[in-house]
């Protein structure tokens, strides 16, 4: 993304660093497609309500169309006529907004991390989108949809004379590689991704949207033999291509860079994103191994910063979407070496052993495993099955039964964790197991808790707040609990 | 826990269970009396309308013991304690819950007062981290100077490097 013309663009923004600029024209193209979707996804009910509700009527349809065409128009136009920015006073301003008028003012001191993202049209067109991320709830969020690759370079600049920190264009191929991830191992990612329930929730709506329209060549089909189960599987196969053409799309050429000054991670097919966490702002890593990834032997890394994660957003009033940055796969033997480069302090608490869960917590273990299995499998049985025509089963509910108290076994014993002098390290889960590292020198606020059923066989639980996110330590015994809530920064406790 | 430094806890002022407890009726009237009458009325039609009136009355009886009971307990089980290097707070009757927040991780505290807290003289203090507010380490029903000392002398000494992150 590097352009010569940036340096002219680089002065020009600092000979005229307090005027208001607007975002390229061209926004009007790039930001029409999402501002659709958003208006989709802010009337489906009621879109789905006509569609289902009275039939096919042209003309009433065509208006509806049309003012659906008309909504994402004018959301589109007025985040082009009403958002303006300008570095003022070393700090970047984003005034936007028709009626309800937004003025946001972001500190670079406070970014957390800075992202380019390029989608086809933006490519077209020669523009990047540049998205910051601050710390903490409701923190200011930039977003600027449309500018050009010199501009955001520029801005980059800009925002770096506060606080030293490169641009993510600086990035392009310098760095020491860490990680970098082929097709086959995206598509492993997208595979382990893949989630069942999704599927069944898509065709349980398909199968009520049939029953509306053709109700009787449904109950037809579902009569024949196996027919539902075949239907079901075709489902769950389009669940998994679905998941599996998500990730190659947003994951493929995967890298991580680590420099000086921090880390880097770009990546995806269609919309090309680089994100930039300066050095020192991981707030929490979290590993999954579930038992589809143990058997491929390989781990998904997440890396939270301080933004404010899962925030959603909408480019109309300025903010982004979560920016945590995601490793879809590191293989087990290289996990250690990886993590440590990311978060310093993982070689060291890598080499203490884990320690239980208290020995009583095997009995809250069992008994939720069992009530979630023996749950699940009856609702399957009793349900499910009958809906595909494959008879009623209320026996599954047995079997949920047993397999919950082996899990909920396991659950308890995978459950461990271990405090080395930089990081609290957690443990959970048997069949999704996940393991998180906290570093200590970023807690926020730590708290002990005891519910009313962990009272009766003297658990404890600790939860350590870091900016966006947390951890809770597996349930302990009172005296493990009061250690971990004195080391991280709760001193005594006294007979709480 | 042998060798750790046991903290100095305070509780919050009394006239907090007293403000707990008008709290707690004027929700009780306010927000379940409609359910409860509803509630009535719809046992009224199946059990005749002693049987709705008595189920009512008694939810709402129960309604009240609550909200004239419990804040006592709340108030025998929250406790706070300021100490040189974080601030505890200890809270729940059914749910124990202790939590430290690093003063040097408090980056601005609120005072809040509502008509009703200003009606008895109390403030509540709200605590702010990076991680946005402090989750139960908000500290209520403090007397207004109490409430401003204990302001001030959080944020005396609490200096957020780095941004607070």
């Amino acid at each position: 993304m590097s352009d010569p013309r940036a340096g002219g663009r680089e002065a020009g923004l600092e000979r005229g660093a307090d005027e208001w600029k607007r975002l390229e024209p061209a926004s009007l193209a790039i930001n029409l497609v999402p501002n659709l979707w958003r208006t989709l996804r802010s009337t489906w009910p009621l879109l789905l309500a006509l569609v289902l509700g009275g039939g096919v009527q042209i003309g009433r349809d065509v208006l509806v169309v049309l003012l659906f065409l008309l909504v994402s128009l004018a959301r589109t136009a007025v985040h082009f006529l009403t958002l303006r920015y300008r570095m003022a006073a070393e700090k970047l301003e984003i005034r936007s907004g028709l009626f309800g008028r937004q003025n946001r003012v972001i500190d670079p001191a406070h970014i957390q991390n800075i992202e380019l993202l390029q989608n086809p049209l933006h490519r077209l067109f020669g523009l990047v989108e540049l998205r910051l991320e601050t710390a903490g709830e409701g923190g200011a969020e930039g977003l600027l949809s449309a500018i050009s690759a010199s501009e955001a370079k520029a801005l980059q600049t800009a925002l770096r004379r506060r606080r030293a920190r490169p641009s993510v264009d600086d990035a392009d191929d310098r760095g020491e590689e860490l990680e970098r991830n082929g097709v086959i191992e995206v598509l492993g990612h997208g595979v382990a991704e893949a989630r069942a329930g999704a599927a069944l929730i898509v065709y349980g709506v398909a199968q009520e949207i049939a029953r509306e329209f053709w109700p009787e060549a449904l109950a037809e089909t579902l009569e024949r033999d196996g027919a539902g189960a075949v239907l079901l599987a075709v489902f769950l196969s389009l669940g998994y291509v679905w998941s599996v053409g998500g990730a190659l799309v947003r994951y493929h050429g995967f890298r991580l860079l680590r420099s000086q000054d921090g880390l880097r991670t770009e990546s995806g097919l269609l919309t090309r994103r680089r994100v930039h966490i300066p050095a020192g702002r991981v707030q929490l890593l979290r590993l999954d191994e579930s038992v589809l990834r143990r058997v491929m032997g390989y781990a998904t890394v997440h890396i939270e910063t301080a933004g404010a994660n899962g925030a959603g957003g909408d480019p109309d009033d300025g903010q982004s979407t979560s920016s945590e940055a995601i490793i879809p796969m590191v293989a087990q033997e290289l996990l250690p070496e990886t993590l440590d480069a990311v978060l310093p302090g993982v070689a060291e608490s890598d080499r203490l052993p884990w320690l239980p869960s208290a020995p009583l917590a095997f009995i809250p273990a069992v008994i939720r495993g069992v009530l979630r299995w023996t749950l699940f499998l009856w609702l399957g049985g009793h349900f499910l099955l009958p809906a595909l025509g494959l008879g009623r089963m209320d026996e599954l509910a047995g079997i949920g039964t047993l397999f919950g108290a082996w899990t909920g076994w396991r659950d308890w014993g995978t459950a461990g964790w271990k405090l080395s002098s930089e990081l609290l390290v957690v443990r959970r889960g048997f069949l999704s197991r996940q393991t998180t590292l906290l570093p200590r020198r970023k807690v926020q606020s730590v708290h002990i808790v005891q519910g009313p059923t962990q009272r009766v066989f003297g658990l404890w639980s600790v939860q350590v707040w870091v900016a966006g996110a947390r951890l809770e330590t597996p349930e302990l015994t009172e005296e493990e609990a009061a250690r971990v809530f004195a080391r991280m920064g709760g001193g005594g406790r006294s007979e709480a | 826990m042998s060798g750790v430094t046991q903290p100095e806890w305070r509780n919050v002022d009394p006239k907090a269970a007293l403000l707990w407890r008008f709290q707690g009726v004027i929700r009780s009237i306010v927000g379940l009396g409609p359910l409860l009458v509803g509630l009535g009325f719809g046992v009224s039609l199946l059990g005749g309308w002693r049987t709705g009136s008595i189920v009512s009355l008694s939810l709402l009886a129960l309604s009240f013991l609550q909200a004239l009971v419990w804040p006592s307990l709340a108030w025998r089980a929250f406790r706070y304690s300021v100490r040189d290097d974080a601030l505890l707070v200890r809270q729940g009757v059914l749910f124990h819950h202790t939590v430290a927040v690093p003063r040097h991780r408090i980056q601005h505290a609120d005072l809040r007062q509502g008509p009703v807290e200003r009606a008895f003289g109390l403030t509540s203090l709200v605590l702010y981290t990076a991680a946005g507010t402090v989750a139960d380490a908000g500290i209520p029903g403090l007397d207004e100077d109490v409430a401003e000392q204990l302001r001030d002398e959080l944020l005396k000494r609490s200096e957020p490097g780095d941004g607070g992150v």
